[in-house]
């Protein structure tokens, strides 16, 4: 696809190759002054591009029913990004020139060229952060989406071109490639030419990215693959709270590494606190399931709810459910084996006592949503930071992207540092 | 005979002789007492039945009974027999785990009556020499037989004599001319049976084939059927019609005479061969119901999806009403032009293995 002088491949590469569209876009983004910009004129231009998106721009109307539009848009918002950037960045005029940090040593951050990012399946959206980030910083961005997936970024890209200059010049920075998985001479034209390899998705997704070759600098940024949870007091948390807790597990269907499989709720089932949870928690998730709409489950993942239930119940845990495979909620006394939780399959585990629950918590851990009193929360996080947990948002922020993620600074690794020495003062 | 558990089979009835409004009062009862049987006897399996009655209580369809999905078969031990019973044990083909079903006597017995009232609704009654595509070592399962053996055990009762005519060698089973030759001896141009596993039977052929010039016309009564799936001869570009041009070449018999037939070692005793329409057809003493592959609903005509398999024979464990992974088109409620009552169906294969989509990953223990 190509619009508004922005040359774009937002089309399946079957008529020319990957590597070749690459290289071509590669070479005339060298003929361009890419350090026209900075990065306060590019805030400004993302800023632009929420207020659009917000106002619902009528070529974004294919992404409306999207999960996480919304959040994309407020995420864009120019003090959002700024907050983010200075998480990570506390002299952002070091993204313009050299910035003294001590008194003889200066530091500059410098672009680091062509950021590769590799979309996840069904939450493409989350690639989005990453480019944003990327784009802010002044790097080149190739995002890669299946070729089964519906192309979400170019509608991004027409509105973000047709807002002035600034924004043109981010979407001509911004290649969109669509290739299948197993084209292998696409994935492998993207990996050569990357500084920073950017991979969401799935297990088999990164392995495949990792395993490709790459420039010997290339700085890799891994998404997944992660599981989460949430430690809940039944005692404390308000129906408000409980049906953002459901937000959080329908949202993206459980495909996002931050949705929560396994809910740890803290008091005993026949209690008047924990069964008031189970039942606010079991009316939020029904009415929601309802009301966000979901990919269509192909017959596998069918299935994998249906061995999911069996797996349950022959263990000796209860269901709550729909008639048919819109969401499950699972009582157990412990996270039973085998069990995948997705597609709005959760596990609710009822404790007393944070030490029954430390040796459930998966090895890949990544989100760990949070309800918890004012003590018990300093306990928990303490020692469940220890066993992995990355973050600790509160119910309905748990698919909130925010940097650090996955446990790693994000945008300072889109930036070459470099320091100078400066001279002795005279004397 | 098992109190409470009546057998299914009617007197002076043929398979797939019942009108479908008196095959489901048959079934339907029938269905149900041995679903109570299992909830008695197999504790995990009484706590699934009662977690499905609390939302489903008077069942009036067949369609309305709970099912196990068959990886639980997998997971680990689901018996109501005795310790003695036999194992039964899948192919781990896509997984590196194989099915443990149980088959005590009475569920052998009834295997056998079902497998040969079905298989002889296709082939006829007289029997014959059978010729098998394996080696004998296959049926030699001690304690525990594997789905192959099933397979082959359940045609023996058609034959006259058995012949093994595949040796091992190393790692492989290759054809063994000598003892092929031998059977087709001792056939001496009589209708024969022969069976293999699919891609047994396949390899089995193509090597006779080249091996060099083959000149044996079977007798046109004879009849070649295979099971166990289309998998591997998929992976190297073998369809259903090359398959029967290349088995029916070598002995001279038409498509027709080359009969697959689908069936999990989970419903041991219920094969479904083809019929002359290309389709498969459950007898009545079993059912097949086709579940939306999103929604799990029953199917209608032409709806496809998710292949649901039941039937009154297992008394071993609770795997008489079982969700496959498999898919499956369902063509006619009634009125197949084969004249075989009830459910048509074709088998499309097993359903693709989830593509894996966003960053989520499975829970890992820590």
């Amino acid at each position: 696809m190509s619009h508004k002088g922005v040359d774009m491949c937002a089309v399946p590469c079957g008529d020319a190759s990957v590597g070749e569209k690459i290289r071509k876009w590669l070479a005339s983004q060298e003929k361009e002054n890419v350090e026209s910009f900075g990065y306060p004129q590019r805030l400004a231009a993302f800023h632009k591009l929420s207020r659009a998106m917000l106002m619902r721009d009528v070529k974004l109307d294919g992404l409306v029913h999207l999960s996480g539009a919304a959040f994309l848009a407020s995420f864009l918002d120019g003090a959002h990004l700024e907050s983010l950037i200075r998480r990570e960045i506390p002299h952002t005029d070091a993204l313009e020139r050299f910035v003294r940090i001590e008194e003889r040593k200066s530091i500059r951050l410098v672009r680091r060229g062509t950021v590769c990012h590799w979309l996840a399946g069904n939450v493409p959206l989350l690639g989005a952060f990453s480019w944003a980030l990327s784009a802010l910083v002044g790097n080149r961005n190739i995002l890669r989406l299946s070729s089964r997936q519906d192309d979400v970024v170019t509608p991004i890209m027409d509105v973000l071109s047709d807002l002035d200059t600034v924004g043109r010049r981010i979407a001509a920075e911004t290649l969109v490639v669509r290739f299948d998985r197993d084209d292998s001479e696409g994935h492998r034209a993207m990996s050569q030419n990357a500084d920073v390899r950017i991979a969401w998705g799935g297990r088999e997704a990164i392995e495949t990215v990792r395993s490709l070759p790459c420039p010997w600098h290339c700085e890799d940024v891994l998404m997944g693959p992660r599981a989460s949870i949430a430690v809940i007091d039944a005692a404390s948390i308000t129906e408000g709270a409980i049906g953002r807790l459901a937000t959080d597990v329908v949202f993206f269907d459980q495909m996002a590494c931050s949705s929560p499989q396994l809910l740890f709720v803290r008091g005993r089932p026949g209690h008047d606190a924990f069964d008031r949870f189970l039942d606010q928690f079991s009316s939020a998730i029904a009415s929601q399931s309802g009301a966000y709409r979901r990919h269509r489950l192909d017959a596998s993942e069918t299935y994998q709810i249906e061995l999911d239930r069996a797996r349950v119940v022959l263990s000796g845990g209860e269901l709550r459910r729909d008639a048919n495979t819109q969401w499950t909620i699972a009582l157990v006394s412990c996270p039973v084996r085998g069990v995948v939780g997705m597609n709005r399959f959760v596990q609710v585990v009822p404790f007393e006592s944070f030490r029954a629950i430390w040796e459930f918590f998966p090895a890949n851990l990544q989100t760990c949503i949070v309800q918890l009193g004012a003590t018990d929360l300093v306990d928990f996080t303490e020692r469940a930071a220890l066993l992995g947990v990355c973050r600790f948002p509160l119910p309905g922020e748990g698919n909130h992207f925010e940097v650090p993620w996955d446990g790693s600074l994000l945008v300072s690794r889109f930036l070459r540092w470099v320091t100078r020495t400066d001279p002795a003062p005279a004397p | 005979m098992i109190p409470g558990v009546p057998s299914p089979f009617l007197a002076d009835t043929r398979p797939y002789a019942l009108v479908p409004p008196r095959k489901k009062a048959h079934l339907l009862e029938s269905l149900i007492q041995v679903q109570e049987f299992h909830a008695v006897r197999c504790g995990p399996y009484g706590r699934l039945l009662s977690e499905w009655r609390r939302r489903c209580p008077s069942p009036s369809e067949v369609s309305d009974l709970p099912y196990l999905p068959v990886t639980v078969f997998k997971d680990g031990v689901l018996r109501s027999a005795s310790d003695d019973a036999m194992q039964l044990n899948s192919s781990a083909t896509t997984s590196d785990r194989s099915s443990m079903v149980f088959a005590d006597r009475e569920t052998r017995i009834r295997q056998t009556t079902s497998a040969n009232a079905i298989l002889r609704d296709f082939v006829g009654y007289e029997r014959r020499p059978y010729l098998v595509f394996d080696v004998e070592a296959t049926v030699r399962g001690g304690a525990a037989m594997s789905a192959r053996g099933a397979a082959i055990l359940g045609l023996a009762h058609l034959s006259s004599e058995i012949y093994f005519v595949m040796r091992q060698e190393g790692e492989r089973i290759r054809i063994d001319r000598a003892a092929l030759r031998r059977a087709i001896d001792a056939v001496s141009g009589r209708p024969f049976l022969a069976y293999g596993f699919t891609h047994v039977l396949y390899s089995a052929h193509q090597e006779l084939r080249e091996d060099g010039p083959w000149s044996w016309t079977a007798h046109p009564g004879s009849y070649v059927l295979h099971s166990g799936g289309w998998k591997r001869l998929q992976a190297i570009a073998v369809d259903k019609s090359r398959f029967n041009a290349i088995i029916g070449g070598v002995w001279g018999l038409a498509d027709r005479n080359v009969i697959d037939f689908y069936g999990v070692i989970e419903q041991a005793g219920i094969p479904y061969p083809d019929c002359e329409e290309g389709l498969k057809h459950p007898p009545y003493w079993a059912d097949v119901v086709i579940r939306a592959s999103d929604s799990l609903d029953p199917v209608d005509e032409g709806g496809m999806g998710l292949i649901q398999l039941m039937n009154c024979l297992p008394l071993g464990g609770p795997n008489h009403s079982v969700l496959t992974e498999d898919l499956g088109e369902l063509v006619v409620r009634d009125g197949c032009r084969c004249g075989r009552r009830g459910v048509g169906f074709r088998f499309m294969g097993r359903a693709p293995r989830a593509e894996i989509r966003g960053c989520s990953d499975v829970a890992q223990r820590g």
